[in-house]
């Protein structure tokens, strides 16, 4: 078994190694929850990369049903053809859409299948998948048919945290909760994506970035992707670091902050806190 | 011998069932955790608990049971985010032990 490990991009703690590697070995699926910009998604592209299969992304959202990632039937199609003649309108089966799932089934190798963001979609929908999921097979009623899975892919899926999930379709799961790196592993994070980066700027983004991540009441915590990103700015117009540092511990504004605070009364809040600690101190 | 683990986790509260129960007898099997006690106890976690908010009394469980045996830094619960915490759809976690109503005790 070719196991999963961090990678030069990825860096995934043992827990996430083992969890990774239960879920492919015994094909079950594994269950990621997290804050938001912990690396749900990208787990998925990762581990897809490190077994060397492809990948087959499902983005779930609200009107998202379970039926869609096996197959659809194309009703008006047909009825097109119908009008128009068309010989093909015989043939029922011309007109079965495939979904994802019947994708990753029917592939000639084993693929990994990420069901994005599953609290999205109605309560029911992880229930509507529980036995297409265990058995990796279903039932195609207008063909009189059953799709099987070649090679039983290795399915990873998300969850925000929206809504709760069923029991019985956790119970077939492994979990893993992905914690909100701390700051020695994002400075491995910041190291793997820019490793040209200066130290002394890197440390005070970050510095700055956990001060800004205590501050109560904020809506939008700025997560990893948002660090990155302001990161990047921050190199680009090639900052001064001593910009960041706080002055006799006040809180400082920090440049191009539109990157890290994505909403106005964030910004907002973040702006008074930092006026009255100028004004106390 | 993992029994008494499981037994004493649903005591504790935890929904641990027996179809998770042989899932990790078979990831076992299957090599995953390897005779190492570190990946061992990632392993029962990621098998058994499926809800973060009981992470810390999987880890409490886990050294009772395992004694002597230290369970790496797990989750701790005072870790998580308060907002999460406060965010996750509304589930009744038990309370073990604390329901007696045929003792005259209130219903938590």
């Amino acid at each position: 078994m070719s196991g999963f490990k961090s990678t030069e991009k990825y860096i995934a703690s043992r827990d996430l190694e083992i969890a990774v590697n239960a879920a492919v070995s015994l094909q079950r699926p594994l269950l990621v929850k997290g804050e938001p910009g912990t690396g749900k998604t990208v787990l998925a592209h990762e581990v897809a990369a490190a077994l060397g299969m492809p990948l087959i992304e499902w983005h779930v959202k609200s009107t998202t049903k379970a039926q869609q990632g096996l197959y659809e039937y194309d009703a008006v199609s047909r009825l097109r053809d119908g009008q128009l003649g068309d010989e093909r309108v015989h043939d029922i089966s011309n007109y079965i859409v495939r979904g994802k799932l019947w994708e990753a089934f029917e592939s000639d190798t084993q693929v990994v299948v990420l069901i994005d963001e599953i609290d999205k979609a109605d309560i029911e929908f992880p229930n509507d998948l529980l036995l297409e999921l265990d058995k990796m097979e279903f039932f195609v009623y207008e063909t009189r048919k059953t799709v099987r899975a070649k090679h039983r892919p290795v399915v990873i899926i998300t969850s925000n945290n929206e809504k709760e999930l069923p029991d019985a379709f956790l119970r077939r799961c492994f979990f893993h909760y992905i914690r909100f790196p701390d700051r020695e592993t994002m400075e491995l994070i910041l190291q793997a994506h820019y490793p040209n980066v200066k130290q002394d700027l890197a440390r005070e983004a970050l510095n700055v970035f956990f001060k800004l991540r205590d501050v109560p009441g904020l809506k939008k915590k700025p997560a990893t992707s948002e660090l990155l990103d302001w990161l990047k700015l921050l190199m680009i117009d090639d900052l001064d670091p001593e910009v960041l540092r706080s002055k006799d511990g006040a809180a400082v504004i920090p440049p191009l902050h539109g990157a890290l605070l994505k909403n106005e009364q964030d910004v907002h809040l973040f702006e008074r806190l930092a006026f009255l600690s100028r004004r106390g101190g | 011998m993992f029994a008494p683990f499981i037994l004493a986790l649903r005591t504790a509260g935890l929904p641990a069932s027996v179809t998770e129960y042989l899932t990790l007898m078979g990831a076992m099997q299957a090599g995953v955790a390897n005779y190492n006690i570190d990946d061992f106890y990632y392993l029962a976690r990621t098998t058994l608990v499926k809800d973060e908010r009981f992470l810390d009394r999987f880890d409490r469980v886990f050294g009772t049971v395992f004694k002597g045996l230290e369970p790496p830094d797990g989750i701790a619960v005072e870790n998580l985010p308060e907002e999460w915490l406060k965010s996750l759809p509304g589930r009744k976690i038990p309370h073990p032990g604390r329901t007696r109503p045929g003792a005259g005790g209130r219903r938590l």
